[in-house]
């Protein structure tokens, strides 16, 4: 299976000929690498539905993909991530490097990386982003660990889950 | 008795020699039969038999029959309590064969009434949150109070008709039985408290507006309608539930709604007295307009709607209405609409396009609404048939995206200061012509939209991609088949086929749009090409305008008209929820020579015969083989190194045509595998060393011998690097990781950005 292939919930979204119920929903795609030793991240969001919490919270114009996009926003993102984005892996809190994003259509794409990972025995994923803006917001994880394959959904309820192996 | 015993005698014999065979275990057990299993079997045991009613060409038969319902209605809309009242004259026209001693009435607003069984037949859990109304309705016994409240119904001479309402159905037991070509007038009285769509998520409803205290109507499934009955179904009585949509007759409407006389109103069907109910000026406008075929003109503008807004009059009028043929009426009304219109030509005819929104929708829809009507209409029209209607609407309604016959509503609102992105414009350009589309699948090419929602849905998908590709390149449509990937490749348990009744469709987006949209664009684009397609799905429109289509009728049509035998692509796309995956397993080089090898010697001791009988001959030579000798890695120069094939082409060709022959000496067998359960073409692309590429259409019957393994043998006269399966992503295949000889490592894209990063 390719890599980044399950975005079959950003087709419910699009839009139905039936009430635009406006689903509030993420994908995030955790990848152990084991040759390179590294976790690498990619979410992706609406860009509209991330623009509004970023705007929200640091009460700035972000104006995200547009001409008049704030030069310093990867600075805030990274700090957003930060606070809501969470990996413990055999236990312990590792830290992040948000790598950047990326725009495609009315998606933006946020990469980051862990680096330095010898094994992974268990590992647990936090994912609050955009729960402050959107009520039922949900955040899809897709899970590509030691050949094993996860899927799940964090929600304000539930915005963490433990996986063991 | 007798019989029995010598029976028992015969079966322990039996089961003796099978113990006796076993036990030596010398012979393996017998492999047990099996029914036809081939994915290129015949699909009728997946379909109907076909019948005079509907032929097995996929046409309506001879004796193909429709019911029809006409309506006579006086509607009053009651803004103040947001209410609406209702007084219908139905008749119902027996076109059947058969006696009918009831009928079926649709009581769609019952989905809204507090013991409705659609909440009870729904997993629930605490909601995220509860505003006091909602908590008050949900917990307090206050329960909003929807649904159809019946006042009477009566036979058209007064007297009372005996009823019975089940849910969203209601039967109606006639005093007599209804014959085959026999019509029937009934009456029904009612009233129900209107939805406010925001807070129900329903398909109509209002739209409050709290800055001014208006609402917005959008007016639709408002009257008890006739159920179909036909000899598909009988009578078509699955409960409405929300998603599954409606399935209607075909009738003709006179209806008149009354209004606050401030409000701004249109709806399905020709508005007879549109002149009386605008300004002076207005109407002057509009008249322009019905001449305007380059541009919209402003009929009803943002000033004189934003004066309507305050004005809150307690005066009434009256909208009459007559619409013929249509499969249902819906209309739309507030103080707040501003309208503009622009003419279509339409086959000859005018076709007015029409856009009704609040200024919350502008400057967006000014811009963008009346301009994609126009453009769907003709793009519809251009590949199905003739827009027959004389207009059609496009109601701006925020999150709403639903179609009625001319009418329908589309969200798309600016930001305050009248801003918008660019995922708002394009989302509600998509949403248009979706919607407007949908006028043509299911309004008018009437499919069962309660049973099958991929009918309307996915044909229209389909459509409005080629619309929108023609409107703007780069349009961000989906329907492609590479934006289906991420759902097929899905688990399975999360997926069902096509052919599912769309009630028990779990993810309707992925499921009946886009998965069916995938399916016809590689129809069209790989499997049947552009003309046989066009012309076949032309047909099915034509053939089935004004009718009931069923899925079988669809599929007989898309085969009948382009004559290629599809029902592999029906049963794999349609009726499983398999997917694709075919991928280059090897490819092995063969060397031509004239040295003979053992399997010719193999051929020539089987028949008898010797192998010089069989000389000279040419044969290709694996290096792997027994047969390979050093000597044959040299360059060989097939037309000048073996006599016998010079000597024959010397003979039978002209020097001219000597010159055109092939140098050929590169020889491949290709090995194909497919991991993946659907039978799909081979899209090879082939890579020659001078960098030029070739592309091989393999169909799929390839694989109608082995499932999982086929083999091909390649030959050229320039060298192959590199054989790639698909790779302009038009099959929907899962796994691309075996896509391409050499193996290709793929870059993920996590990869590709880091890699981007850094060089910058």
């Amino acid at each position: 299976m390719k890599f980044f292939n399950w975005f079959l919930l950003f087709s419910v979204m699009v839009s139905l000929s039936f009430t635009m119920h406006k689903y509030y929903v993420s994908m995030t795609e955790i990848k152990y690498v084991e040759e390179k030793k590294e976790i690498q991240i990619t979410m992706r969001f609406f860009i509209d539905d991330f623009e509004k919490v970023l705007g929200d919270q640091f009460k700035k114009p972000f104006a995200l993909a547009t001409e008049k996009e704030l030069k310093d926003t990867d600075k805030f993102i990274n700090f957003y991530l930060i606070q809501n984005f969470r990996l413990t892996i055999n236990g312990k809190a590792h830290k992040f490097h948000f790598l950047g994003k990326e725009y495609e259509n009315d998606v933006v794409y946020l990469y980051a990386e862990v680096t330095d990972v010898q094994s992974i025995q268990s590992i647990e994923i936090q994912n609050r982003m955009l729960f402050e803006g959107f009520e039922d917001q949900q955040n899809y994880i897709k899970l590509d660990v030691n050949s094993q394959k996860k899927t799940f959904i964090l929600t304000k309820q539930i915005d963490k889950e433990l996986i063991k192996f | 008795m007798k019989n029995n015993i010598f029976l028992s005698i015969v079966i322990t014999f039996f089961s003796f020699a099978l113990f006796a065979q076993e036990k030596p275990a010398e012979k393996p057990a017998r492999e047990p039969g099996h029914y036809n299993m081939s994915k290129f079997k015949q699909i009728s045991q997946e379909l109907p038999t076909p019948n005079n009613y509907r032929t097995a060409s996929g046409a309506p038969g001879h004796e193909y029959y429709q019911q029809q319902a006409d309506y006579r209605m006086d509607i009053i809309l009651d803004d103040e309590n947001q209410r609406l009242y209702g007084e219908e004259t139905i008749t119902y026209f027996n076109n059947s064969p058969d006696n009918l001693d009831f009928l079926w009435v649709q009581l769609d607003q019952n989905i809204y009434a507090p013991d409705a069984k659609t909440s009870d037949v729904s997993a629930s859990g605490p909601g995220v949150y509860y505003n006091a109304e909602k908590f008050t309705q949900s917990f307090l016994g206050k329960p909003f109070d929807g649904g159809f409240k019946i006042d009477y119904v009566k036979n058209i001479d007064g007297s009372d008709l005996p009823h019975y309402v089940n849910g969203t159905m209601m039967r109606v037991d006639l005093p007599a039985t209804l014959k085959p070509g026999m019509n029937t007038s009934f009456k029904i009285k009612w009233w129900y408290n209107i939805v406010n769509y925001k807070n129900n998520r329903s398909r109509s409803g209002y739209e409050h507006f709290p800055k001014d205290g208006n609402n917005g109507y959008i007016i639709a499934q408002f009257f008890p309608r006739m159920a179909v009955y036909n000899e598909v179904e009988g009578w078509q009585t699955m409960p409405f539930l929300g998603q599954g949509e409606f399935t209607l007759p075909f009738g003709n409407y006179e209806v008149n709604i009354t209004t606050p006389d401030d409000h701004l109103l249109d709806g399905t069907g020709l508005l007879l007295n549109r002149k009386e109910m605008l300004t002076k000026d207005q109407w002057k406008r509009y008249e322009e307009a019905q001449k305007s075929f380059d541009k919209p003109v402003i009929v009803a503008t943002q000033k004189e709607a934003e004066e309507r807004e305050k004005s809150f009059s307690k005066k009434t009028k009256t909208w009459k209405f007559k619409a013929e043929n249509v499969r249902d009426f819906a209309f739309a009304s507030s103080r707040k609409y501003i309208l503009d219109a622009q003419a279509v030509l339409i086959g000859g005819k005018t076709v007015m396009a029409i856009s009704l929104y609040p200024k919350e929708g502008n400057p967006l829809w000014e811009q963008y609404s009346t301009k994609t009507v126009v453009h769907t209409l003709k793009s519809y029209s251009e590949r199905l048939f003739d827009y027959p209607y004389h207009k059609a609407i496009s109601v701006n309604a925020d999150q709403q995206g639903m179609e009625y016959p001319m009418i329908c509503w589309n969200f798309g609102r600016t930001n305050e200061d009248g801003t918008y992105s660019e995922r708002t414009r394009t989302g509600m350009i998509g949403v248009i012509v979706h919607e407007v589309g949908h006028n043509f699948f299911p309004m008018i090419v009437n499919s069962d939209e309660r049973q099958w929602g991929w009918m309307d849905e996915g044909l229209n998908t389909f459509t409005q991609l080629l619309a929108e590709e023609a409107l703007e390149p780069g349009f961000p449509s989906r329907g492609y088949p590479k934006d289906i990937v991420g759902y097929m490749s899905g688990e399975q348990k999360n997926l069902e086929p096509i052919m599912t009744q769309h009630d028990l469709v779990s993810n309707s987006g992925a499921n009946a749009y886009s998965k069916p949209a995938a399916g016809l664009y590689m129809l069209r684009e790989v499997i049947l090409g552009h003309e046989l397609f066009d012309r076949a799905f032309k047909t099915y429109a034509e053939r089935w305008k004004f009718k009931h289509p069923t899925p079988a009728d669809f599929f007989r049509t898309m085969e009948d008209v382009s004559g290629t035998e599809l029902d592999w692509f029906w049963r794999g796309w349609f009726f499983t929820t398999d997917y694709n995956d075919i991928g280059v397993k090897g490819v092995n080089k063969y060397i031509v020579t004239d040295k003979p090898t053992k399997r010719l010697e193999n051929m020539a001791k089987q028949y008898g015969m010797k192998v010089e009988d069989f000389l000279p001959a040419l044969f290709l030579v694996n290096p792997d083989s027994e047969d390979y000798k050093a000597e044959m890695a040299k360059d060989v120069d097939p037309l000048n190194d073996f006599k016998f094939l010079d000597e024959y082409l010397k003979s039978n060709f002209t020097e001219e045509e000597r010159k055109t022959l092939k140098n050929t000496k590169y020889f491949y067998e290709i090995v194909f595998e497919k991991p993946g359960g659907l039978v799909m073409p081979i899209l090879a692309e082939f890579v020659y060393a001078d960098g030029t590429r070739e592309n091989k259409y393999y169909p799929a019957e390839i694989w109608r011998f082995n499932d999982k393994e086929v083999k091909k043998l390649v030959a050229s006269d320039k060298e192959i690097l590199e054989i790639n399966i698909d790779p302009k992503k038009l099959t929907a295949d899962v796994d691309t990781s075996n896509n391409s000889w050499p193996k290709k490592v793929e870059e993920s894209q996590f990869d590709k950005f880091k890699k981007k990063t850094v060089d910058e």
